[in-house]
């Protein structure tokens, strides 16, 4: 009876014990927890986060040869969980997202058609001096330059990313140096190549090189940045080739952030032959305390071995920061497609108005 | 700061990389590679889960133009979509309102079904792919199949081949035409047309007298059973010797005992459902080797009772796993069906000429599989491009049953009340949309023909999954897997 007690007593003391605790015996004369998640002594300097965007979105939408049709829902465009953590030189983190799951490429949806969470970024990282290495879904390099300088993802995502131009994450390495004196950074990846929602489907993987430079890094012209980036790679089984070189004007600044990005893509959606281009350009303003605005427009190019298909976005948005967390935005986005474009993509001219709300911590 | 050296070197890298897009590929090695990825990332989940089956697939595939055709519709859509191609530019183009459509026309996706009043009729029977569509998109896809389906015709008499091939744009052009013409009598009110009869074509007076021929006599019984005291079973093993692609294997215990639950379910789908008994299973056999698109998917015979407990009038009931359309989401809401079995059900019954044009189709879940039954019966013959031979295989031939073939797509596109815009759209300029469709359709079946070659290539390049590789993580659970089987 003693014995059992004593048992008994000691398990609840290792289940009340602080996890760290039990590591630093080296869990001598035991095993350790299948997963050290949460078990290590560094578990407290483990930060949480969150985004989320909720929007009730209208949509008008134009047929060229008959009459307009409309739609309206609520959704979340955007449900990001992240942990972070930090110890000495070296980082973790990991960000899950939430996807409907029937989503294109899905066989058959989770219950039905269910939000379910699924990986979007989940590396180590080692820093040394000013360099950083990542391995694991990592973030690449040329989108999150072009969409943090932007930093109104809730008005409008990348139109590089909707279009397959460039993938925020994907599995692979990279390596960033960060030049002295707030000169920029310069980084090189590599990566599976199809982007952080899918299996690597062939033996090609995608080379990332990337240079960012403020040529200024004091005094007024601090924010503005030049932006070049490369990607060899290619995509499906069929390693169709998905180059892309990128190139952009930035202005990083508090109050005003803008920029114009463009990018050329040899080979888009699994067909190597297809040429196509991406202008982009965009301004993110807060000319009041806690008032926002955006302006983004940008021009697809979606073929050029056709003529007259383009695709043509303008996005517009005025915002307010209700909360240090919380901002609240009117969008509209006007869609614009050559008639070409329109034949193959249709319900691609319309309207679309937005009331979104985006929650960060 | 970095040493001004390390910069001239990431300089050199940068240009370096920069000069490798000189190096351009071909344009046949560009189109293989795409035929291969767009094929492979729209069939990923299923060569992970069931490879053998989806190697077969594509082995079929490789086999004739016409079966590629079938099995390449993922191609078709990117094609569309991408449109460098011309398959989606039109004069005619009218994106709204969406019709009911087939989503996957083809000449092999019609055929003759018994009506609840008894009486055979030419209808769709495949609506794996039906959904909300452009309408354009099943007009092309009719024409440019009607015109693969000439370049299979007569295959063993190169002079009869030669001579309907070169009438290809007559016979595209007849998909276009019917397809006007019945479009303009729907719009002013006439009713939709059942066709219980093959009229002018041969083709279809052929499938019609064959039906009713095989019908009286339960062919399917003789073919698929034997009758062993007083008792019918399903054959193993390959029923037609001369066609050991086709196999009949033994269910595993865990799916016979699932049957009647998914019996019971497809029964309340019906709409007269006949009595539960009739449903009582007296055998079932896995199915390999049937289909081209659905090759991969699961397929059983289910023999019940019938409506006595004679053996004359056992039925053969066919089940088949179903999955997405793959076509929806042009544009919002994108999604216009609660679940896969609604879908069918919605779409077969409006597009038929009456809804009870098989009143032994219904839908159910099988081990959580989504699953289409239907009557198996050889009274209920589809179109075959290997019967195209002889004076079914000529020209006036295949253009009489491409007229029939269009006017019927006019009525399931009509269906959904569309009729009037459809009309208002084509009927200014009804020569130039023929000619309009019969030009992509010969344009871009030409570009099939050069695909197969592609796709064969692809294949000897890639492996029989066209470079997917399944991993050991990517095997279904074991009841599953006994589900799926693999062909013997």
């Amino acid at each position: 009876m003693k014995r059992t007690f004593g048992a008994v007593a000691c398990a609840v003391a290792c289940f009340a014990h602080p996890a760290h605790a039990q590591e630093d015996d080296g869990f001598e004369g035991r095993a350790a927890p299948p997963t050290a998640a949460g078990t290590t002594a560094l578990a407290l300097e483990v930060r949480p986060g969150l985004e989320v965007f909720a929007q009730y979105a209208y949509r008008r939408t134009e047929h060229p040869s008959g009459p307009a049709s409309w739609y309206h829902e609520f959704d979340v465009p955007r449900v990001h969980v992240a942990l972070d953590a930090k110890a000495e030189d070296a980082r973790g983190r990991v960000v899950v997202e939430g996807v409907r799951s029937a989503a294109e490429g899905a066989l058959i949806g989770v219950a039905g058609n269910s939000i379910v969470f699924r990986a979007r970024e989940a590396f180590a990282a080692y820093s040394f001096k000013w360099v950083e290495a990542s391995a694991g879904l990592v973030p690449k390099l040329a989108l999150p330059e072009i969409e943090g300088t932007w930093m109104l993802r809730a008005v409008a995502p990348a139109p590089e990313e909707v279009h397959g131009f460039l993938a925020p994450a994907d599995l692979g390495a990279n390596v960033r140096a960060t030049l002295p004196q707030g000169y920029g950074f310069v980084g090189v990846g590599a990566y599976n190549g199809e982007g952080y929602a899918n299996r690597e489907l062939n033996r090609g993987k995608n080379a990332e090189l990337a240079l960012s430079v403020h040529p200024i890094p004091k005094g007024l012209l601090k924010p503005l940045a030049l932006f070049a980036g490369y990607e060899l790679g290619s995509t499906g089984t069929g390693r169709a080739r998905a180059d892309r070189l990128s190139g952009a004007l930035l202005w990083q600044g508090k109050r005003l952030r803008g920029g114009a990005a463009a990018t050329w893509a040899w080979g888009l959606a699994d067909d190597g032959a297809q040429r196509a281009l991406m202008l982009d350009a965009f301004v993110r303003a807060e000319p009041v305390e806690d008032v926002l605005l955006g302006l983004r427009g940008s021009h697809f190019l979606r073929d050029t071995r056709a003529s007259d298909d383009t695709l043509t976005v303008v996005d517009a948005a005025v915002g307010y920061r209700v909360a240090a967390p919380l901002q609240v935005f009117l969008a509209a986005t006007r869609s614009l497609p050559s008639s070409t474009a329109a034949d193959a993509i249709p319900g691609s001219r319309y309207w679309e108005g937005r009331l979104v709300s985006r929650v960060a911590f | 700061m970095v040493p001004a050296a390390s910069m001239r070197r990431l300089t050199t890298c940068l240009l370096a990389s920069l000069a490798l897009p000189a190096c351009s590929e071909s344009a046949d090695v560009a189109r293989e590679g795409e035929i291969a990825s767009v094929l492979a990332r729209a069939d990923e989940a299923q060569i992970r889960a069931r490879p053998q089956l989806t190697a077969g697939k594509y082995s079929r595939m490789a086999g004739s133009l016409h079966a590629y055709h079938r099995g390449s519709l993922a191609v078709f859509r990117s094609d569309f979509r991408a449109n460098h191609l011309g398959l989606a530019v039109s004069r005619f183009e009218l994106e709204h309102p969406l019709v009911l459509g087939t989503g996957d026309p083809h000449f092999e996706n019609y055929g003759v079904l018994v009506g609840a009043d008894g009486e055979l009729a030419l209808e769709p029977n495949d609506f794996d792919s039906a959904d909300r569509l452009p309408y354009l998109w099943d007009v092309r896809r009719l024409a440019v199949g009607m015109v693969l389906a000439a370049h299979a015709s007569n295959p063993s008499a190169p002079a009869a081949h030669d001579a309907t091939v070169a009438e290809e744009r007559g016979i595209a052009a007849a998909v276009a035409d019917g397809y006007v013409n019945a479009l303009s009598a729907l719009a002013q009110g006439a009713a939709p047309v059942r066709v219980t009869s093959g009229g002018d074509s041969g083709i279809l007076t052929d499938a019609l007298s064959r039906s009713e021929g095989d019908l009286a006599a339960r062919e399917e019984l003789a073919e698929l059973t034997l009758l062993e005291g007083g008792r019918r079973r399903l054959l193993r093993g390959a029923p037609d010797p001369s066609d050991p692609s086709q196999t009949l294997a033994d269910l595993p215990p865990n799916v016979l005992a699932a049957l009647p639950a998914t019996l019971a379910r497809y029964r309340a789908t019906l709409l007269a459902p006949p009595p539960a008994e009739d449903f009582q299973v007296l055998d079932a056999a896995r199915v390999f080797g049937k289909g081209v698109a659905s090759w991969a998917r699961v397929r059983i015979f289910i023999l019940v009772r019938g409506p006595s407990d004679a053996p004359e009038d056992d039925l053969v009931l066919e089940l088949r796993e179903l999955g997405d359309s793959g076509l929806g989401g042009w544009y919002p809401p994108g999604e216009y069906y609660d679940d896969v079995g609604a879908r069918i059900l919605a779409t077969s019954r409006a597009a038929w000429a009456r809804p009870d044009a098989a009143p032994l189709w219904g839908v159910s879940e099988l081990l959580g599989l989504p699953c289409q039954i239907k009557w198996e019966t050889e009274g209920q013959k589809t179109l075959r491009v290997a019967r195209l031979v002889g004076l079914l295989g000529s020209a006036s031939a295949l253009t009489a049953a491409a007229r029939r073939l269009g006017e019927i797509q006019a009525r399931i596109h009509a269906s959904g009340g569309s009729a009037g815009a459809l009309w208002g759209r084509i009927s200014g300029d009804t020569s130039g949309f023929v000619a309009e469709q019969a030009e992509v359709a010969v344009r871009y079946a030409r570009q099939v023909r050069a695909d197969h070659a592609l796709f064969g290539s692809a294949l000897e390049h890639l492996g029989p999954n066209l470079g997917v590789v399944a991993a050991e993580g990517d095997a279904p659970p074991p009841d599953l897997a006994a589900l799926i089987g693999a062909p013997p």
